[in-house]
């Protein structure tokens, strides 16, 4: 059988990641010739903060992405990330239990609190007010176990959540990560060989490729001689794995499906109820694994406050990211761009010296140029 | 006089309209002019400016009213100016009452405090105005759905065609010197057609002009005085209702005409319904279907007609597994009784569904061609839930020619003429290889090439076996698609009809019931006279 060549082009990916990419590299551009930040931004030193500082917020944005997609929210990863981290500490530091114990704790918790989310907002419950409760809630149950008190030190062995991976491991994570993704984009035009449909354009292949390898190429260069630190490997993988999720999982399409419209997605078969419990339950396990990074990166929980706002910074990221609240649109690709333009503006700020509380300002002007630009576009 | 002078209107890559110059009556003596074409020849396009959606100097040309060159900033200028335009899509807001559906925008109120017991009331004079609800004659001819209804029921619990009516109503009440009806009775029953026809004249009697838009060739061929021809953007001509229109719309004269379907093998029973129920949404011990069975054979279709709310649309939705407050009876499919409780079960029992609506439940608009084909097989194209893109895009591009779909696999099916999105959700149920499917309204506001497609579509799929329960209140589209015709009144069967019985009159008889059905005859001679 032959099949005539799709006459459509070829996707690559949305128009809005691309604008994206653009103001963040225009925004480093900027930074890193401004003499205010006396030429500091773009070293060694100051983007691996940045990346170590973006991480937690990326980790929740790319769970975030997913419940936002199916026109959810999800309010209580602060809090969650507050009560996740109390448990891991109290773990240790009250049982005296290892680190693997305190982290299977903490996921355990993470994955309760999202699935008990899933399963009420798979019943029509408003995903808004199931979470504004959880944001309540868990903040009380995070001062509740710990008595109102912070829980410092974590063991030495749960530091490693904190610490970095030598040299030698870096450069072998981000060789296997290149090889992985430059055989998935050779399997795919082998694959679309082999059931004769129209070839990958060499102009996709090159794309794929050149993209692969530059982010290759920049992680080198910040982490190859200090080694990269655990946190960015953690949340590399989580944003990785999310955008293969949401872009070639059954699950992930069943996202974009159920967002766009919740009826015919019933109709057409799909399990919407198990779907959205999914999505929450992944939202929630990301959210202990943000409460453990946290809990390792400043070495205890503050249970009052740890992780406050971050469910605000994380729809900012998402937002910024392009995906739309009303749900059906976006991309993890646009969450981490959005996640790290939001991380450079407040890095940049403070290289700048700008006030903290004229900040606040900024980022929420910033919210809604973005929101406007991504709107902009799809008209 | 309501002129249209030399209207060009450009979108990107795509010339939607070039020197379309149009004179509409608008004093003195009425006129209702057609306006036909297929879709993506410009008559949306065209009504947009005379409606005000799309602004002055977005678009090239005049609208002239009575000598003065008109710069319409918003639909709200067009309406004070009197052109009114009931869409194609309804602007009623769900959540609220009919009475405020009527009177939204003019609200009576003090101090901004809405009056309420006022607004019902003007809400009620202004549809008996209307409707004229108090002349017994007219009450008698259909329009049956909006009588004695409580004008406090929101407006989402009433069906598609009475939701029609009550936005028809509301632009009748405005008098305005000319009104658009955009495919006004894509969803109304032939009943209720023929009182919108009643209304439509009266209205011309006293001075007011419309532009009639339809599909349906015999409804301009009725109501029309003159008909304005569009293809591709330009206005072909200005003729005769009784003109070749198929001919001058597709600018092809020998374009195939309704073909009757020749009898096809029939196999052994697919589907069997014993005994159906389905229990009333709302009200407890009442059903809207009760006491239905009937079989479908291999390659056969069965029609279910019936006047609107009759249970066509809730047999199918209850066949299909949502039926909101249950239903009983047996259901066998190939001999083995299957027990429906969820789309999911439906579909794991053989069933497919296409539902009346289809942007609000069989597409999802945003994603593109590719992604909405594959809706409802993504599990068998995916191995450990990753899914296998190739496969995906190979079974979709099987289905565009198939179907021929005149889409790109990547546009988003928001895009897509109506016929073509009706395709694509006839098209995701392909690759499943249903036995039963469920068609409900298949062909509702799609043009008539497509619609002679998707005939010949279903007619494909007979041959290979597949089973076709069809629901249409578009006759003679039941005539030409069932090989039998069971006719529903209230929930329950008043009839059925066999392959050689089966004409409209005869549906309509068994449909309104055989009191009306002397009216409906005299009414049919009547128009034929």
């Amino acid at each position: 059988m032959k099949l005539e060549r799709s006459a459509t082009p070829a996707r690559h990916g949305d128009p809005s990641t691309w604008i994206m990419a653009a103001v963040l590299a225009g925004l480093w551009g900027v930074l890193a010739v401004l003499p205010a930040t006396r030429g500091v931004f773009l070293t060694q030193n100051n983007l691996a903060t940045l990346l170590v500082q973006s991480s937690v917020l990326l980790v929740i944005s790319v769970g975030m992405t997913m419940v936002i997609l199916i026109r959810g929210i999800d309010l209580s990863v602060g809090a969650g990330v507050a009560l996740t981290g109390t448990v891991a500490a109290l773990v240790q530091i009250k049982l005296g239990m290892s680190a693997p114990v305190a982290i299977a704790a903490g996921l355990a918790v993470g994955a309760i609190l999202g699935g008990w989310h899933g399963w009420w907002a798979s019943r029509g419950i408003p995903a808004f007010v199931v979470t504004l409760a959880g944001f309540k809630a868990y903040r009380g149950g995070a001062l509740v176990l710990s008595g109102a008190k912070g829980l410092s030190p974590m063991h030495d062995d749960f530091a490693v959540l904190a610490g970095s991976i030598p040299p030698v491991a870096t450069w072998l994570v981000v060789g296997t990560a290149l090889s992985a993704g430059l055989a998935l984009t050779f399997r795919d035009a082998a694959r679309r060989r082999q059931l004769a449909l129209a070839p990958l354009t060499t102009r996709t292949v090159a794309l794929r490729v050149t993209g692969q390898v530059v982010l290759a190429a920049l992680i080198l260069v910040v982490f190859a001689d200090r080694g990269m630190p655990v946190q960015v490997l953690i949340a590399g993988a989580v944003a990785v794995w999310g955008v293969f999720v949401t872009k070639r999982t059954r699950f992930g399409r069943h996202l974009y499906a159920i967002g766009g419209n919740p009826e015919a997605a019933r109709l057409s078969g799909i399990d919407v109820k198990r779907t959205t419990i999914g999505a929450f339950v992944i939202v929630g396990v990301l959210t202990a694994v943000a409460g453990l990074m946290l809990a390792a990166r400043v070495n205890g929980v503050t249970p009052g406050s740890q992780g406050n706002l971050l469910e605000l910074d994380a729809v900012t990221a998402v937002v910024i990211g392009g995906t739309a609240l009303a749900g059906g649109r976006g991309s993890v690709v646009g969450t981490v761009l959005g996640t790290l333009v939001f991380s450079t503006l407040s890095n940049g700020m403070n290289h700048l010296h700008v006030d903290s509380n004229l900040q606040l300002i900024f980022t929420g002007l910033i919210l809604l140029v973005a929101v406007q630009i991504s709107k902009g576009k799809r008209s | 006089m309501i002129s249209l002078r030399k209207i060009g209107k450009q979108f990107p890559g795509v010339r939607a309209l070039h020197d379309v110059s149009l004179d509409i009556a608008s004093a003195g003596t009425g006129e209702v002019l057609g306006l036909v074409g297929e879709n993506g020849a410009g008559k949306s396009t065209l009504i947009k400016i005379l409606g005000g959606i799309y602004e002055a100097g977005t678009y090239r040309g005049e609208v002239v009213i009575d000598g003065v060159v008109q710069a319409f900033r918003s639909t709200l200028d067009a309406r004070r100016a009197g052109i009114a335009v009931v869409h194609q899509e309804l602007a009623l807001v769900p959540e609220m009452t009919i009475a405020e559906n009527l009177m939204l925008g003019r609200e009576p109120a003090k101090f901004g405090i809405v009056d309420a017991a006022r607004l019902e009331k003007t809400a009620r004079a202004m549809l008996a105005d209307v409707l004229g609800e108090h002349d017994p004659e007219v009450e008698r001819g259909g329009l049956g759905p909006t009588r004695g209804i409580d004008l406090t029921t929101p407006v989402g619990h009433l069906g598609v065609g009475v939701q029609q009516i009550l936005e028809i109503a509301r632009a009748l009440a405005d008098r305005a010197k000319v009104i658009v009806l955009d495919e006004p009775t894509a969803a109304l029953t032939d009943g209720e057609t023929a009182k919108l026809f009643e209304l439509v004249r009266a209205r011309k009697a006293e001075g007011a002009s419309f532009i009639y838009i339809s599909h349906r060739l015999e409804e301009i061929r009725e109501l029309c005085d003159r008909v304005a021809v569009l293809r591709d953007g330009e206005l072909v001509t200005v003729t005769s209702p009784d003109d070749d229109l198929v001919g001058l719309m597709t600018g092809n004269s020998d374009v195939e005409r309704a073909r009757v379907r020749t009898g096809s093998v029939w196999g052994k029973t697919v589907l069997s319904v014993k005994n159906l129920r389905v229990a009333h949404p709302n009200l407890a011990n009442r059903a809207v279907v009760d006491k239905l069975s009937f079989d479908v054979k291999a390659g056969e279709v069965v029609a279910l007609a019936g006047a609107m709310g009759a249970g066509r649309t809730a047999t199918l939705s209850a066949l299909f597994g949502t039926a909101k407050a249950g239903m009983h009876g047996e259901i066998r499919v190939d001999d083995v009784v299957v027990k429906i409780a969820s789309p999911r079960d439906a579909i794991a029992a053989g069933f497919a569904y296409v539902p009346e609506d289809r942007k609000a439940m069989g597409l999802v608009l945003g994603l593109s061609v590719t992604d909405n084909l594959a809706l409802s097989a993504l599990g068998r194209m995916s191995r450990l839930g990753v899914v296998d893109g190739a496969r995906v895009e190979l079974s979709a591009l099987a289905r565009l020619r198939e179907l021929s779909i005149k889409a790109g696999l990547d546009m988003e099916v928001a895009t897509l003429s109506g016929g073509n999105q009706q395709k694509v959700v006839i098209g995701k149920w392909l690759e499943l290889a249903p036995r039963v499917l469920l068609l409900d309204e298949p062909t509702r506001g799609v043009d008539v090439g497509a619609k002679a497609e998707i005939y010949a579509l279903i007619e494909e799929l007979t041959s290979k076996g597949h089973a076709v329960v069809l629901a249409s209140s578009d006759l003679p589209e039941v005539v030409r698609l069932a090989d039998r015709v069971i006719v529903l009144r209230e929930g329950s069967p008043v009839g059925t009809l066999e392959r050689a019985e089966i004409t409209p009159l005869a549906i309509m008889q068994l449909a309104v019931g055989t009191v009306a059905s002397i009216m409906v005859k005299e009414a049919l001679d009547e128009t034929r006279a």
